[in-house]
């Protein structure tokens, strides 16, 4: 979409709040936006959209004070962002251990060759890792933006996407298949 | 899906799609709860505006003549079952607003009416105002109802359909009314939504 598309629609939603415009914002950037909470939330869906929800209610709020120095689908995706790691918090404490345990994806031996699903090992990375692999690797963030996002070092975020690339290599080269998290 | 052989690894992840697909429900439910926090006008709002006779402005009216010839009936003894639960609104509650006695003010009829339609206006500005309907005498009465007129249920002269996000919203948004500054009495009910179980 392009931005003075984005600029009518903000334009015309600002002006009476109608549904309408709304919406057409809504439909043009959600299936981005929900990709990205389904990334970040290691494929729990449920937890996505409730994230996506959120994040719009919080991005109509602030709609008003949308400045355009960014694209409103960065901007959008900051709010979905915090709210996938507001979500993360809530979750019952796992120790690290088991977290990591549980990361494992279910190791099925594929044949030479196999094709495997890589989004779904995306998911099934540690939820640090996840997080830095997603926004740089995707989402084309730096390390700098994701350690100010996040609230980490940069050197932290380096070293998470060092691990996380690590991991999915590995698993990639024994033609492991994700399993079904949750 | 990628082959493992195939290229580097952040190729392969740049090669991942950047959207999925939308549940057609996520949208009903992200626009519900934009409306239930008053950050959407309702529905055909902007519609109304250009009406000659808009249902925000009716709704106004109806409002103006309804709550008049209510408190100037001053103890409306009526009962009328409403319907409850709308599928469309998750978190609907009804307020109603009963007078046991007459309403405790010297203030004018005329004076009284404007200050309950600038409450009613006020939840409609925020998108909280689903409808509200002043309740008339004369009621029909099936299977085992109160016959008093000072029965709770009888009492009930009005009611108001807003939404809110829970009980404690639900509670302020009726404590907010200025029925129980003059002495008359708001019982509020949630409305059964989608997720309720059947009684």
């Amino acid at each position: 979409m392009s931005t003075a598309s984005d600029r009518e629609l903000v334009a015309s939603f600002l002006a009476a709040r109608c549904e309408g415009s709304f919406r057409a914002l809504y439909r043009a950037h959600t299936p981005y936006l929900l990709c990205l909470a389904i990334r970040l939330s290691g494929g729990r869906r449920d937890e996505a959209e409730e994230a996506v929800q959120e994040a719009w209610i919080r991005a109509v709020e602030r709609l008003g004070g949308f400045e355009e120095r960014s694209r409103l689908r960065t901007w959008l995706a900051g709010f979905v962002i915090n709210c996938c790691r507001e979500q993360r918090r809530r979750r019952p404490t796992v120790p690290a251990a088991a977290e990591a345990a549980a990361a494992v994806p279910a190791a099925v031996s594929a044949s030479p060759g196999a094709r495997v699903d890589l989004e779904r090992l995306v998911t099934a990375l540690p939820d640090g890792q996840r997080e830095v692999l997603v926004l740089h690797d995707l989402e084309g963030y730096t390390h700098s933006e994701i350690g100010a996002r996040l609230g980490i070092a940069p050197g932290t975020s380096k070293s998470r996407l060092f691990e996380a690339r690590g991991r999915l290599r590995r698993w990639l080269d024994c033609g492991v298949i994700a399993g079904e998290r949750r | 899906m990628s082959d493992s052989r195939g290229p580097d690894l952040p190729q392969q992840l740049g090669d991942l799609p950047t959207e999925t697909e939308v549940p057609p429900d996520l949208e009903e439910r992200t626009v519900r709860r934009l409306r239930a926090r008053g950050l959407l006008a309702e529905p055909g709002r902007a519609r109304q505006h250009r009406a000659t006779t808009t249902p925000w402005w009716a709704l106004a009216a109806c409002l103006a003549g309804a709550l008049g010839g209510w408190l100037a009936r001053g103890y409306g003894t009526s009962i009328a079952p409403h319907p409850g639960g709308d599928p469309a609104g998750g978190q609907r509650f009804v307020l109603l607003l009963s007078e046991i006695t007459p309403l405790e003010t010297a203030k004018s009829r005329s004076e009284l009416v404007a200050e309950y339609r600038g409450w009613a206006q006020h939840l409609a500005r925020q998108g909280r105002l689903v409808a509200a309907e002043r309740l008339i005498a004369g009621a029909r009465r099936l299977g085992r109802v109160g016959e008093g007129p000072e029965t709770g249920v009888e009492a009930v002269t009005g009611l108001f359909l807003v939404v809110a996000d829970d009980w404690g919203e639900a509670l302020a948004v009726a404590s907010s009314c200025p029925h129980l500054a003059y002495g008359g009495g708001i019982t509020v009910r949630r409305a059964a939504g989608p997720d309720d179980a059947e009684d």
